[in-house]
């Protein structure tokens, strides 16, 4: 029972959480309320803005999907091979995006089981649309039964492998159904897929942000935005769409270089709210997946490819701060995640974690870090930092690498939106929170098969160029707006980032949750309006792709912290304190959060309800 | 300590210059975390970052005129530093460069040359261990071209060698080389790529990121497998 919230209104109310610097939040990014900006005309008391010219690029495709991470690369390769012309957006450069950018992406498989039809390491799923979940996998087949060879084929060198040279299966644990087992295949190199999307001539916009859909009649046309090096309005037509854009974590604090996520900082929601804003729900907001991380140095904080950390797979070496390694004879663990981090949760709150507000990852030798993805940084750290990690004990935090706030789905993976798929949308993971993109590989093509299918029997429906025009109009006035007492983008997304960082840990509470709420809500009445960039120019401008993503992480942030605050119940990976039971009579049901006459509302149905 | 940045907005700016900024050092800091510090408390600066990690290669650009990954790149040390764009890229603004066309051709040098396809059989059965190794190493290059911006003999510009291809695309070869499923001749390649005009002077490790990378050893591997076929300077 934690007894100890601190909620002054100067500092944070997590106790241990958030200490000075060094540590991976640090109150010294958040000080500063810059209000002097350069080049800012600052004086005048109304809104002034300029637009420019409305000159776009139009382009015409067939299917368009946007995000070129491990499901958007997977989804383009199915839909070429399908025949279907393909078009790919990705926000980063040369289709270097999300955690395929990071070049890393396991790739689950596992035998057909029917007592477990999901089959992947999360098991308990109470939240996930049961028919999804068949229907993913009775399309699936072949890809299970040659997963090995589909993705060598794509390019992987050798694949996972043991010291004797033979194939490493990492076995997650015993199925159910005796004689089946629920494998992982790791390093899947997701570079080699966008190897072979260039291979394949498919088409591709990098360095390009969507910032809204293209919809009519209850139809998705495509989608529109902004080419960053130039400034460039971008149009794209299609027939069909795919949303994937991966997890937008990146509501979830700040500690000098990254939020407190493996996020990638491109991963801000602008497609998911886009549908929101066009009539899809976001469902599932409240949920988050985690892994932990080093919390200090904060500098490489809670990114995977620099850092230490552990998951539910090596639980073993994960120990409260009397040295109790109190999860290593729960059966079957690794394959846990949602009980790996009540478990955690219920150890900071009984006053066993570790004074910055994680646990301890014990590490008396290299091989204790199985990962090689984690084992790899030991040498990293010791040249740049001169750290050396092996033989001693490391404090290790949560960090969100998935969360929910996606539009809901149906059996095709279609949302509310006609002809927009989304391969992680809501019904797919329940409480998991998101996707997970280990479920890329199977989703993405399921999803781009589904597209082009309905691509060939779409109604052509003629753009409105009244709408494009107001998109158009809608994104230059964040860039050349001024206003007095302007607030720039980064200091409205730290408070963002701050609001939620107090309030939907893994540990929360009505309070803290309705002060986030409120906290939000005044963020998007007063903050935004007066938020400014310092600098105008249409080339490679941060500040105004951030004023553009702050507006779509304030819903996100206002989706979750409201699902959060309606849920009175502990579920997936987080324990609340004044809720600490799941609640299976009352909140066996999927929280939806709806734009309804301009307002946020929440509503609550069935995990089996159809999108 | 002082961060002098080469700042350059081409719609703007006739020609690129420095400008100083002052950042309150930190212990175990790095460079992309002062260049954040400058972005949010003093005025933008443009710069590209995704992973934190020396995995996306975003972060590229030279430090005290030597290429690095800013997210591991450590400051404190000194009292100032002077941060350019990456060299051997256009420049679009500030320290972002496109290396797109680097990427391209690393695209394609990587691809598997094989048929017909893998089977399951095909991948299920064992590797030789130290091969295996070799490629599983090779997998954790970033392709962020910071070997090729420290390389002397891709620098030597014009008047230069203009066959050597560089480290990046020599570490693709290589890749390939020792990949047990592909079928191509990639010692010819490296061969006619210009192995032979490396110097061997192993600065492409010194900087790179992915420490389990050995160039030099893996062009002494495919020098030894040059010469065994007679191709040889």
């Amino acid at each position: 029972m934690q007894g100890d919230i601190d909620n002054s209104s100067t500092g944070y109310s997590r106790r241990d959480f958030l200490k000075g610097t060094g540590l991976i939040i640090g109150s010294a990014a958040l000080a500063t309320s810059i209000v002097n900006v350069a080049g800012c005309k600052a004086s005048s008391s109304e809104v002034s803005t300029t637009t420019g010219s409305g000159t776009y690029e139009v382009y015409d495709t067939d299917i368009l999907i946007v995000g070129n991470g491990l499901a958007g690369t997977q989804a383009a390769i199915e839909a070429h091979k399908l025949g279907a012309k393909v078009t790919v957006i990705e926000k980063g450069p040369f289709g270097f995006g999300g955690g395929a950018g990071m070049n890393w992406g396991g790739a689950f498989y596992y035998t057909t089981d029917p007592a477990d039809p999901y089959g992947d390491a999360h098991y308990g799923l109470s939240l996930a649309n049961p028919k999804i979940l068949k229907a993913l996998l009775d399309n699936s087949q072949d890809l299970l039964t040659n997963l090995e060879a589909f993705a060598m084929n794509q390019g992987i060198g050798v694949g996972p492998r043991l010291e004797d040279g033979s194939f490493a299966h990492f076995v997650v644990r015993p199925s159910p159904t005796e004689g089946s087992t629920i494998r992982l295949m790791f390093d899947f190199f997701d570079r080699h897929a966008m190897d072979a999307e260039s291979d394949h001539g498919i088409t591709m916009f990098d360095q390009t942000m969507i910032t809204d859909l293209i919809v009519q009649e209850g139809q998705c046309l495509g989608a529109m935005g902004v080419h960053i090096p130039t400034g460039t309005f971008r149009v794209f037509r299609s027939k069909a769409t795919l949303a994937t854009t991966g997890g937008s974590s990146w509501i979830y604090g700040w500690g000098g270089t990254s939020a407190v996520t493996l996020n990638s900082p491109d991963n801000t929601g602008e497609v998911d709210v886009a549908a929101y804003r066009h009539g899809c729900a976001l469902q599932d907001s409240e949920f988050f997946a985690l892994d932990l991380i080093q919390l200090a140095p904060r500098s490489i904080a809670a990114a995977f490819p620099s850092g230490i950390g552990a998951d539910a797979s090596t639980y073993k070496t994960v120990c409260d701060s009397d040295g109790d390694y109190w999860m290593a004879d729960i059966e079957h663990m690794e394959g846990q995640r949602a009980r790996f981090a009540q478990e955690i949760a219920l150890k900071i709150a009984e006053g066993k974690g570790g004074p910055n507000g994680g646990v301890f990852l014990d590490i008396p030798s290299e091989d204790v870090l199985t990962h090689y993805y984690y084992r790899r940084n030991i040498a990293l750290w010791k040249k740049i930092f001169g750290i050396d990690v092996v033989g001693s004990k490391i404090e290790v935090g949560p960090e969100y690498y998935e969360h929910g706030a996606v539009p809901p789905v149906d059996e095709k993976l279609m949302t509310e939106i006609s002809g927009l798929f989304e391969p992680r949308g809501g019904g797919v993971a329940g409480e998991l929170g998101g996707g997970n993109v280990m479920i890329a590989m199977k989703n993405g093509p399921y999803a781009a098969r589904n597209a082009v299918e309905y691509a060939r029997t779409a109604k052509g429906v003629d753009v409105d160029w009244d709408t494009i025009a107001g998109e158009y109009s809608r994104i230059h006035e964040l860039r050349t707006r001024s206003v007095e007492g302007g607030l720039r983008p980064l200091q409205v997304r730290r408070k963002i980032q701050e609001a939620c960082y107090k309030a939907l840990g893994i540990i929360r509470n009505g309070k803290d949750m309705q002060a986030c709420v409120s906290e939000l809500e005044r963020i998007r009445d007063e903050d935004l309006p007066k938020q400014i960039c310092a600098d105008g120019t249409l080339v490679f401008n941060n500040e105004w792709k951030q004023a553009i993503e702050n507006h779509s992480l304030m819903v996100i942030a206002e989706a979750s912290a409201k699902s959060a605050l309606m849920r009175e119940g502990s579920r997936g990976q987080f324990l609340r304190t004044d809720f600490p039971e799941q609640d299976d009579t009352n909140w066996s049901v999927n929280i939806l959060a709806r734009e309804v006459d301009g307002t946020m509302r929440l509503e609550t149905r069935s995990p089996a309800t159809e999108a | 300590m002082r961060i002098s940045i080469e700042k350059y907005d081409p719609s703007t700016d006739a020609a690129p210059r420095f400008v100083d900024y002052t950042v309150p050092a930190e212990e175990h800091m790095t460079m992309l975390q002062a260049l954040q510090y400058i972005d949010e408390n003093v005025e933008p600066v443009a710069f590209d970052y995704s992973c934190r990690g020396r995995a996306c290669g975003r972060c590229a650009m030279m430090i005290n005129g030597k290429p690095a990954l800013a997210c591991v790149a450590p400051v404190g040390a000194e009292d100032s530093y002077t941060v350019e764009p990456l060299s051997g890229h256009p420049v679009i603004r500030d320290l972002v460069v496109d290396k797109s066309a680097l990427h391209g051709r690393l695209g394609k040098a990587y691809k598997r040359i094989r048929y017909p396809q893998l089977t399951q059989a095909d991948v299920l059965a064992p590797v030789d261990p130290i091969q295996g190794e070799h490629v599983h190493f090779l997998e954790f290059c970033a392709r962020c071209g910071v070997c090729n911006a420290g390389c002397p003999v891709v620098n030597d510009g014009a008047g230069g060698n203009s066959r050597y291809v560089g480290p990046a695309q020599m570490m693709a070869t290589a890749f390939r080389f020792y990949d047990p499923y592909d079928q191509a001749d990639r010692v010819l390649e490296a061969v006619q790529n210009g192995l032979w005009d490396c110097i061997m002077c192993g600065n492409c490790d010194k900087v790179c990121n992915a420490l389990e990378i050995n160039h030099v050893a893996i062009y002494e591997d495919l020098r030894a497998a040059a010469t065994a076929r007679g191709l040889t300077a």
